[in-house]
């Protein structure tokens, strides 16, 4: 009898656990949660890309249809890296210097599964003043979600998706550190990139008769 | 994984070389945009296919979300985009 009513008890646990995982309805990704927040002992970002920031288009996102798998759309994106940009100081207030054009190639989801690993893959793409591409990233980033940080799995891909996009967006931080900018002003000259690296060491040696490239 | 936009020796890459690449980045990326819609189509079926007893949850598992298709083809098309650039840099086709 008692056996009889723990396999019920079991029964019924294991079909509410499939209705739950199935029945709910799936959200876009959440722009506050793909934020990035630098690390303070992060490496400095190039003084030129300082306030001088902004995203000014972002393309390839998916809208999420409630009844299939959540997606990360443009504007999410658009958010999140926004936000992003003015917590690590590079947003501008006004006058764009390097704009950042965006585009979500896409998300490699899986359709099921405990451990759930979205992989984001973006490109993005930073101009200077002058409109020449300073920084080209293509920028893949797998993340994992498991059980543990949700039950239901539409919700478990959604994690997964922030934090996909939520590494894409740090990594991408880490090619603008590594980034060699000089300056806006620079970036606008009829330097060569070599001629603007000479003028640099030049200055900063006292040199003279380095390239002219203010 | 998809086409790096950026690749080491870029620069250096000939007229000849960049018309060249951007051709076969053409062509491969219509070639993949193809095979796009056709597994989109393919998930389609199978989550019509859901709904049959038995046979429905091995159709709907079997849903390809990798989206693999799309995103080789969209860095192509970025990547040629930034071989025009270099090509109209150097002053190509002019």
């Amino acid at each position: 009898m008692t056996t009889t009513i723990s396999r019920n008890v079991g029964r019924a646990a294991l079909m509410s656990a499939a209705l739950m995982g199935l029945a709910a309805c799936a959200t876009a990704a959440k722009p506050e949660a793909m934020v990035v927040v630098p690390a303070a002992t992060a490496k400095p970002f190039p003084q030129a890309l300082q306030h001088a920031m902004c995203v000014r288009n972002v393309t390839g996102g998916e809208k999420t249809n409630p009844l299939w798998t959540s997606k990360v759309d443009n504007p999410g994106f658009q958010t999140a890296l926004t936000s992003s940009l003015n917590g690590a100081g590079l947003g501008a207030a006004s006058g764009c210097s390097f704009p950042v054009d965006v585009n979500l190639l896409g998300l490699s989801q899986p359709f099921a599964g405990f451990d759930m690993t979205v992989t984001s893959h973006v490109n993005y793409k930073v101009y200077d003043p002058s409109g020449k591409p300073v920084v080209l990233a293509t920028v893949d980033t797998p993340y994992t979600a498991n059980f543990s940080d949700a039950f239901a799995a539409v919700e478990r891909l959604r994690l997964a998706n922030e934090g996909s996009i939520r590494t894409n967006i740090s990594q991408f931080f880490d090619k603008l550190r590594a980034a060699d900018i000089v300056s806006g002003a620079a970036a606008v000259s009829n330097c060569t990139h070599e001629e603007q690296v000479q003028a640099r060491i030049a200055k900063e040696n006292g040199y003279t008769n380095g390239p002219k490239c203010d | 994984m998809p086409v790096q936009m950026a690749q080491p020796g870029d620069e250096a890459l000939s007229c000849a070389a960049l018309d060249r690449e951007i051709t076969d980045n053409e062509t491969a990326a219509a070639v993949f945009v193809k095979k796009d819609k056709r597994v989109e189509q393919a998930n389609t079926a199978k989550t019509v296919g859901g709904v049959i007893p038995g046979l429905g949850l091995i159709l709907v598992l079997s849903t390809d979300l990798s989206n693999e298709e799309q995103v080789k083809a969209r860095a192509l098309i970025d990547r040629d985009e930034r071989l025009r650039f270099l090509s109209k840099q150097k002053g190509c086709n002019s």
